[in-house]
Parts: structure tokens; C-alpha cells; sequence
């Protein structure tokens, strides 16, 4: 990279604008994968942190919690299995509060002994009278713990019992309440045992075609029960083709100014080559120079994206994933001498006579 | 025999027909010899320096370089044999915008591998032995036309060449400069005991010392230009 480190050197204006671009390409990306992971984070939190392998739902509901419906005779098969199983239910609420009008509630019923239950003292407060252990994220609404909740529709009110960790579901705040509570809630009377779905904490699954198949449920891993979260198919698909194409466009800049740069540089090239230059040692000073702005540029651009990140704060669904950082930074790169790829053909074709016919 | 060109040929498509640039030509030059190859534009001068520097390939015939067969080889031989034992000097001094004067020859040493600091040194010596001494960390844009074509000249002494071929490398210079820069390059191919071939428009510029050619019609023959002794 002798010569390329010098023209870089002494072209900074011409290497400066290409590497803002990429820079700004860079940060973009990397907002949008804070955005990505944020919006998935706000989808599942709360069931990704469920202490639970696999989810069983009714059968042919195709992994949405809202449509199935289980009773104690499709629990029977998984606990007859062997495997940890506990029933629970899902359900989306309002709740008038005394302080900051009204809430939304991504409930999860959950029988206060079981696995499920997210720390002890949730446990001990759910075991107790009725009432609602909340996530942490409601104390920034000023409920405290004694507060009375009144569910809308079912003109329920329920304690605050404590909080637990935070999360969300379907971009709703979490709850938990006893699996009672919510039958009661959700069914009023006339639950019959009924609930969501059966938590299963395994990873032995050779048995669970069979219990399946026994119980009239379709078990799947916690990463397939995702899907089932509101919009969570629909929004990691958009940001997916969002970055995608932010990728695409970066090779294309990176690869046309790349081009046109060998192009202007035809000259030099052949002289370099008369001068004894082998094409392998061209084609390492250009693709060398190339990836020199790429990284530092990706670089820069991905850190300013990281303090853009900081200072988001909970205004929108943002967080930050070192992976995922990475990988756009990686794939950035990548894709971007991807596309420079054009250019080393040209570089190839060069004839070193060139040089006895013009100046550079 | 430092270049040993022998029957060479070389013709281009001109439409339907086909125009004859060179017709069996025949040069040898010796280490230490200089010999000025004249030809109105478009005689093939620039094509006979193109096949002697491996940029080119003849139709017919062979070249030797160094003692070694130089006709028919890769691209990847024909390029080490010009970057180890081939100096060039340019009709326009083509110099890399970016480097400096002293980077401008250390190139040629890194492009062999071999840029350390024997070769850096070399490249300052070479720079002060054509008065350069002061523009050593000058780019080309500082330069005047003179100091560039000196520039060239110690380029092309860099890999301690065996043959140095120039292309009228007085023609972007005045005539009074053009003698003077001539004179530095036939006393540093001496002086390096280097095979010099030029082709230039005119051999005015030359002392009685260099073997005079002319180029017409594709064809070699001793130059019936007047001498003037220097």
C-alpha cells in the first residue's frame, strides 16, 4: 500500500467525501439495527425472559397465544411426559390507575409455585390474596405497590402486589397475576381451567411429537412462539428489508465511486505496471486503499451511532446489540468491496503501454 | 548484448488494409553504448521503444534482454524482467502526483520488495546526482518541466537497470534546457555503464558519441543526419 496510503494522504478531500458518505451509510445502518432489536425487544421481552424452553399452543394456531385455548386435558399428556410443564395465559388489558390514568397490561396468568414465576417475591405475592405484580417500567408512571388497579371491562380491582423485572409483549408492559386471577379476568365465571398455552422447560424434545399428538397441542421452541407476539413477523420483516436494501445501496455507492476512481486513475495504473508492477500488487494497494476508508469510515459512523443510541434514551424502542452492531459493520464492509469488485476487471485489462502514450 | 532485437516486425489493421510499422528490424547495443533511434512522427520509433521494453509484443522476430530470451513470455515474466533489469523514461515525465520526488523512486523499490534503508539511501544519491538535491521532498506539481524530466531520469537508474530507454524525453522542453537534460542523461547512463536507447524527432541534441539510426518505412539504417559534435 505504498502508493495508496500517500494518495490518501494527499487526496483528503476526494477520500474524505467518500468515506462521509460510507460513514453516514454506517450510521444509518446501525440506528436502524438499534431500531430492529429495540422493536424486537419491545415485541417478546417478556416472554423471551419466561424461564421456559418451548411453548405449546392449540393445535392450528398457527403460534398466536390469542387464538389458542388449552384446559387441563391437553396439560395432562405434557405433565404425564415427564418433561416441566405449567399451564398460562396471555391477554392484553387496560387498567385505570389512581395516579396516571389509564394503562396498558400485557398480563401473564401463571400458577404462583411454578417455574414461571420471575423472582421469589413475586411467588410470595402471588400465592396471597388476588392482585398483580407489575413490571418495573410501571413505577416510572408513579404506581406504587398498595395501589389499586381497576381492570377495564371486567371492573376487576386488583392490588399492586410488588414489581419484578421489566419487559414487554406485543409492546405492552408485562404483568403477572395468578393463573386464577387471570381465568377470572379473562373468563369471569365460567373459566372452566381454561388457558393460553403450556409452558414446557426441556431440552430433551424426542417425546414431544407424541405428546403432541396426545395432548392436540403444536409444541415449538421459544424462538418459533415469537412469531405468535403482535406484529413481531410483520416489523423484523420491514427492518430486515430495510437494511437489506441500506446494504445494497452502500455497495452500489461504494463500487460506482470505486469505478470511477480506477477509471480516472487508468493512467497511473498502466505506469505503475510498466514500471514493473505485477497485477497482484496493483490490486492489493487499490483494494487495500478501499478497505482502509470502509473500515474507518464504518467505524466512525457506527460509533457516532452508538452515542445517537445513548441519547435516544426510552423515547423509542432502541437498543443496542454488540452482534448486531457488528454484523452491520461487518456486512458494510463486505458488501462494499463486494462491490468494488467491478473495478478490479478493469484494473486487470490495463496495458502497461499506456504509459509511453499520455501523462497522468 | 544488453538488447538484442532481431528481425523484428510488427503491423497494424489501417482499415481493409494492413499498415506495416516495422520491417525485420535488427539492434544490438552493448552495455555502456547509447544509440538514438530518429524517425518523422508516426515512423514507429515509440513502437520499436514499446517492444524493447516488453510493453509490447513484435508480430515476428525476438528480443533478448540481458542475456535472456525476452519473445513470448506471461505477462507476470515480462513485467519482472522489465521492473529488474528496464529503466524508462517518459516523452511526459509521468510522475505519481502524490509522491514526492524521493517516493517517486522508493516506488520502484518497494514494487521488487525491496525498499529498505540501502534503498532509500540510493534513491537520495540518484536525486543529487541530477541536481535535485533541494526538491528531494518536492510533489510534481511543484516542479518545473526540467526538474520532473530529472525526476524521471533517476526513476529509471533506481533498479540499476542494464537497458534504459527514453521516449523523446527532451520534447516538452526547450532547446537550450532539452541539450542540458540530454547531456545528464547520456552522462548518468555512462556513468552507470547502462545500454541507452533513444528515439526522439530529432537528433540535434546529441553528442557525436551516440549511435545515430533513422527509422523509415519499418526499416533501420545509419542516420545520414549532420553531426554536431558537443
Amino acid at each position: 500500500m505504498f502508493l495508496a496510503l500517500r494518495e490518501l494522504r494527499v487526496g483528503r478531500a476526494r477520500f474524505g467525501l467518500v468515506a462521509v458518505v460510507v460513514g453516514l451509510i454506517a450510521l444509518m445502518a446501525t440506528m436502524l439495527s438499534g431500531l430492529a432489536v429495540g422493536l424486537v425487544d419491545d415485541g417478546i421481552s417478556g416472554l423471551r425472559r419466561l424461564p421456559l424452553t418451548h411453548v405449546a399452543l392449540q393445535d392450528g394456531t398457527d403460534a398466536v397465544f390469542s387464538r389458542s385455548t388449552l384446559d387441563d386435558d391437553n396439560l395432562a399428556p405434557w405433565v404425564d411426559s415427564g418433561v416441566e410443564a405449567s399451564p398460562f395465559g396471555v391477554t392484553f388489558l387496560n387498567a385505570h390507575t389512581p395516579t396516571s390514568g389509564t394503562i396498558d397490561i400485557a398480563l401473564f396468568g401463571i400458577p404462583p409455585d411454578s417455574f414461571l414465576a420471575p423472582d421469589k417475591q413475586a411467588r410470595n405475592a402471588l400465592t396471597g390474596p388476588p392482585g398483580i405484580v407489575l413490571s418495573d417500567r410501571f413505577q416510572e408512571d408513579g404506581i406504587e405497590v398498595g395501589d389499586n388497579l381497576t381492570i377495564v371491562g371486567a371492573d376487576e380491582v386488583l392490588p399492586v402486589l410488588g414489581f419484578t423485572y421489566a419487559g414487554s409483549y406485543g409492546h405492552v408492559d408485562i404483568a403477572f397475576s395468578s393463573l386464577a386471577v387471570w381465568q377470572q379476568l379473562q373468563y369471569g365465571d365460567n373459566s372452566r381451567g381454561r388457558f393460553s398455552a403450556i409452558a414446557i422447560n426441556s431440552d430433551n424434545t424426542s417425546g414431544f411429537a407424541a405428546t403432541d399428538a396426545a395432548a392436540g397441542t403444536n409444541s415449538m421452541s421459544k424462538d418459533s412462539a415469537y412469531a405468535g407476539s403482535p406484529g413481531y413477523s410483520g416489523e423484523t420483516q420491514t427492518m430486515t428489508l430495510i437494511r437489506m436494501f441500506l446494504l445494497v445501496i452502500s455497495a452500489l455507492v461504494v463500487g460506482a465511486f470505486f469505478v470511477i476512481w480506477t477509471v480516472q486513475r487508468t493512467q497511473q495504473i498502466g505506469l505503475l505496471k510498466a514500471l514493473g508492477a505485477s497485477n497482484m500488487y496493483v490490486i492489493r494497494d487499490a483494494i487495500g486503499q478501499l478497505a482502509l476508508i470502509l473500515v474507518v469510515a464504518t467505524a466512525v459512523g457506527a460509533l457516532v451511532g452508538i452515542g445517537f443510541g445513548q441519547l435516544v434514551g426510552d423515547a423509542v424502542p432502541f437498543r443496542l446489540e454488540a452482534t448486531s452492531v457488528l454484523t452491520t459493520a461487518v456486512s458494510l464492509i463486505g458488501l462494499g468491496l463486494l462491490g468494488s469488485v467491478v473495478a478490479l476487471r478493469r484494473i486487470v485489462n490495463v496495458e502497461p503501454i499506456i504509459a509511453l502514450k499520455t501523462d497522468i | 548484448m544488453t538488447l538484442q532485437l532481431r528481425n523484428i516486425s510488427l503491423a497494424y489493421p489501417d482499415g481493409a488494409d494492413t499498415r506495416t510499422i516495422l520491417d525485420h528490424v535488427d539492434l544490438d547495443i552493448v552495455a555502456g553504448e547509447a544509440v538514438a533511434v530518429a524517425g518523422q512522427s508516426g515512423s514507429g520509433k515509440s513502437t520499436l521503444l514499446a517492444i524493447a521494453g516488453l510493453l509490447l509484443s513484435p508480430d515476428d522476430g525476438t528480443v533478448v534482454i540481458a542475456g535472456k530470451p525476452a519473445t513470448g513470455l506471461s505477462t507476470k515474466a515480462s513485467t519482472s524482467i522489465r521492473r529488474n533489469h528496464i529503466g524508462i523514461i517518459y516523452q511526459a515525465s509521468n510522475l505519481f502526483p502524490a509522491l514526492t520526488c524521493r517516493e517517486q523512486l522508493e516506488l520502484v523499490a518497494h514494487l521488487d520488495g525491496r525498499l529498505d534503508h540501502t534503498m532509500r539511501k540510493r534513491a537520495t544519491q540518484l536525486l543529487c546526482q541530477v541536481g535535485l538535491e533541494q526538491r528531494i521532498d518536492a510533489r510534481p506539481a511543484q516542479l518545473s518541466g526540467g526538474e520532473r524530466q530529472r525526476v524521471g531520469i533517476a526513476r529509471a537508474l533506481m533498479n540499476q537497470p542494464e537497458l534504459l530507454l527514453a521516449d523523446e524525453p527532451t520534447a516538452s522542453l526547450d532547446p537550450e534546457r532539452g541539450a542540458a537534460l540530454m547531456t545528464m542523461l547520456l552522462g548518468q547512463a555512462s556513468a552507470h555503464a547502462t545500454a541507452l536507447l533513444i528515439v526522439s524527432h530529432t537528433l540535434e541534441q546529441l553528442p557525436s558519441n551516440v549511435r545515430r539510426l533513422d527509422l523509415d518505412n519499418g526499416r533501420l539504417s545509419p542516420s545520414t543526419s549532420v553531426l554536431i559534435g558537443r
